[in-house]
């Protein structure tokens, strides 16, 4: 039985993280802010009545230092989360995320060698756009596409070394980084401060880059975050769910037990320690589909709304390879989209879901819709 | 011109003040406390009051040396997140941000080009080439310029091996330089920086978000610096060379980019030490 902190641990990923933790028999502590944008004002409605809570800020050294006491692992889940919202709330998003983990990372080095390991939430947002293929130059690593491209409508990627079109192919870890919002660029610095302390100090790290994660708790207060919870939120008000681009975009949707699986894994073994790993599905979706998906398990004879408008940092394909988290922490997905939808769905029809209306009318406003 | 300097209590803020000041621009020294939450709202109302500047340079920093990662994340991650927030209201048309050539760590080849990946290792480092990427976010509402500087000397600097070297020259004791006086280094007479940014003013890139290296240009080792300084000084200093070694590496940066885009055109190092010979005198 360990003692373990999860920071973040009444959100939707890390409720399910703690669930998983007192159902292994290991003592869970929660640091969580609640913040109203996720929690609505309400209480810590998912929270294992098993675990101890402390409401507070990851940015209070000194409760983040209490928080610590007796503590043997940490999963460090706490993040603002949303890339549109972070392009005008900058200094938000960079002090939860950026500085808030620098407070956690100088409090596990001041009480060393008490820590024994950091499980840290990544992101794949900040691959920027996935791996790619030219018939003509093989492997590419494009970058965004440009604005002259974008307005032109002309969504698919070219390939940067000849221009042809390239075609997706499963991202691995080795590709190099091009965070292209905030958000992004947050979720990357700290995994990158967990993987460097980490490092500096010998305390085990393992950094789990998630791919598109659903499930029941996605919090559908939050009109900023999450394909899965923003669609099924506008298809319960029976309003269309609004598609950037053409819809052919792909992702990777992963449920959030198989994420629950990784971060057990990844306590379990050392073998993933100072390492980042993807945790996704490998299988690709468009977004169309899964809209449809989502209206088809609602009953709702809803199209989706196809806006032909792009979304400023928005990429157009990223899915996970996923070799290095089936090597390392023996990973393998065990929930399809087929079963993990109805779950999602079971979730939702409890929720009253906020209008989304606004967040969109918030981005154009800051001219990141265009 | 209507300039912000952020940095003004640093050694390059309070140069680059007095240059501005000097060639008459309407200069405003943003002093407020960049990492306190509530500095995006007070950027937002000066600009309410003064309209949108026409350059902001971004010069605050945490400089390399003693201090814990929450100063280097404060200062030069935080604040940065700040100012861009603060300022998407009443945008300037440029912003110039003054980086380093740390972000590159150690390369495993010189001269260094922008193209290189970072390899910078925190703090100092990674937490700007963070901020760079904060700021290029930024691109749609303002033309961004990062110059990525490498070690500064001038009167009044004080933080680079070419001042430590120049404070025993001047007082005509030996100077030692390890690993055989061999090591290359990249460093500027401030001088040089600030008709950099002079020039990145007058004549931005096209680009809305550029990168480009400043630097002496050439390989230059130690023991070349430390003959340089002692000659234009007149310093009785004898020079010897050691075969201890350091933990420093070889560094230097390719100047292509910035002598195309910007008309960058560094003084040669006798010019540059002649320069900073008579600061000292």
């Amino acid at each position: 039985m360990k003692n373990i902190l999860v920071t973040g641990g009444a959100g939707f990923i890390g409720s399910h993280i703690v669930d998983a933790l007192i159902d292994r028999g290991h003592s869970v502590r929660v640091l969580d802010a609640l913040v109203e944008q996720v929690h609505g004002g309400a209480g810590p409605q998912h929270l294992n009545p098993k675990a101890e809570f402390l409401q507070g800020d990851v940015c209070d050294a000194d409760l983040v230092d209490r928080a610590l006491e007796g503590i043997d692992v940490v999963y460090h889940k706490a993040a603002e989360v949303g890339v549109g919202q972070s392009m005008y709330e900058i200094g938000r998003y960079v002090r939860a995320n950026d500085f808030g983990t620098a407070v956690l990372l100088e409090a596990i080095v001041k009480r060393r060698p008490q820590i024994k390991k950091l499980v840290v939430a990544s992101s794949m947002s900040i691959y920027g756009e996935g791996a790619y293929a030219c018939d003509k130059c093989g492997p590419v690593q494009p970058k965004l596409r440009p604005l002259s491209q974008l307005l032109d409508r002309d969504w698919e990627i070219n390939c940067p070394q000849c221009g042809a079109k390239a075609r997706p192919v499963l991202t691995n870890e080795d590709k190099p980084l091009f965070p292209s919002s905030v958000y992004a660029i947050s979720k990357q610095d700290q995994e990158q401060f967990c993987l460097v302390v980490g490092r500096a100090y010998d305390i085990p790290v393992v950094a789990l880059r998630y791919f598109n994660v659903y499930g029941p708790r996605q919090a559908l207060s939050n009109p900023y975050t999450g394909v899965c919870a923003i669609f099924s939120g506008r298809l319960l008000n029976d309003e269309s769910p609004m598609i950037f681009e053409d819809g052919e975009q792909t992702r990777d949707f992963v449920h959030v037990s198989d994420i629950v699986q990784a971060n057990m894994l990844a306590l379990e073994t050392d073998k993933a320690d100072y390492e980042a790993v993807n945790i996704g599905t490998g299988s690709p979706i468009s977004v169309s589909d899964i809209s449809l998906m989502l209206a088809q398990g609602l009953h709702k004879d809803i199209k989706p709304q196809i806006t032909g408008k792009y979304r400023e940092g928005d990429i157009r394909h990223c899915v996970a390879d996923i070799s290095r988290a089936r090597k390392l922490l023996g990973y393998e997905p065990k929930v399809t989209l087929a079963d993990g939808i109805p779950e999602l769905l079971d979730w939702v029809r409890q929720q009253q879901a906020e209008n989304t209306t606004q967040a969109t009318a918030e981005l154009e406003q800051h001219q990141l819709v265009r | 011109m209507n300039i912000w300097i952020t940095g003004c209590n640093g050694s390059l803020g309070t140069r680059l003040a007095q240059h501005f000041v000097a060639n008459q621009h309407d200069v405003t020294e943003l002093t407020i406390d960049l990492t306190a939450q509530d500095s995006p709202r007070v950027i937002e109302n000066l600009t309410a009051q003064t309209g949108a500047q026409e350059v902001v340079v971004h010069a605050y920093s945490k400089e390399p040396g003693p201090g814990d990662l929450l100063d280097f994340v404060n200062a030069n991650v935080h604040a940065t997140s700040n100012l861009i927030e603060g300022l998407t209201q009443q945008p300037p048309r440029l912003i110039i941000y003054t980086s380093t050539l740390s972000v590159y760590g150690r390369p495993s080849v010189i001269p260094v080009d922008e193209a290189s990946p970072a390899g910078g290792t925190l703090p100092y480092g990674a937490t700007k080439r963070w901020a760079e990427q904060l700021l290029e976010t930024f691109q749609r509402y303002s033309r961004i310029i990062v110059l990525r500087l490498p070690s500064l000397y001038g009167a009044d600097q004080q933080e680079s091996f070419i001042d430590s070297l120049a404070s025993i020259a001047q007082r005509d004791e030996p100077i030692e330089l390890l690993a055989r006086g061999e090591l290359v280094r990249d460093a500027l007479h401030i001088s040089d920086v600030l008709r950099a940014i002079d020039n990145c003013i007058s004549q931005p890139p096209a680009d809305s978000f550029t990168i480009l290296n400043l630097g002496c240009g050439k390989r230059t080792t130690t023991l070349e610096y430390a003959r340089a300084l002692v000659e234009a000084l007149g310093s009785k200093s004898d020079i010897t060379t050691v075969d201890r070694v350091t933990s420093d590496f070889d560094f230097y940066a390719d100047i292509s980019a910035a002598r195309q885009q910007i008309a960058f055109a560094p003084m040669s190092l006798a010019e540059s030490m002649k320069a900073y010979a008579n600061e000292l005198r």
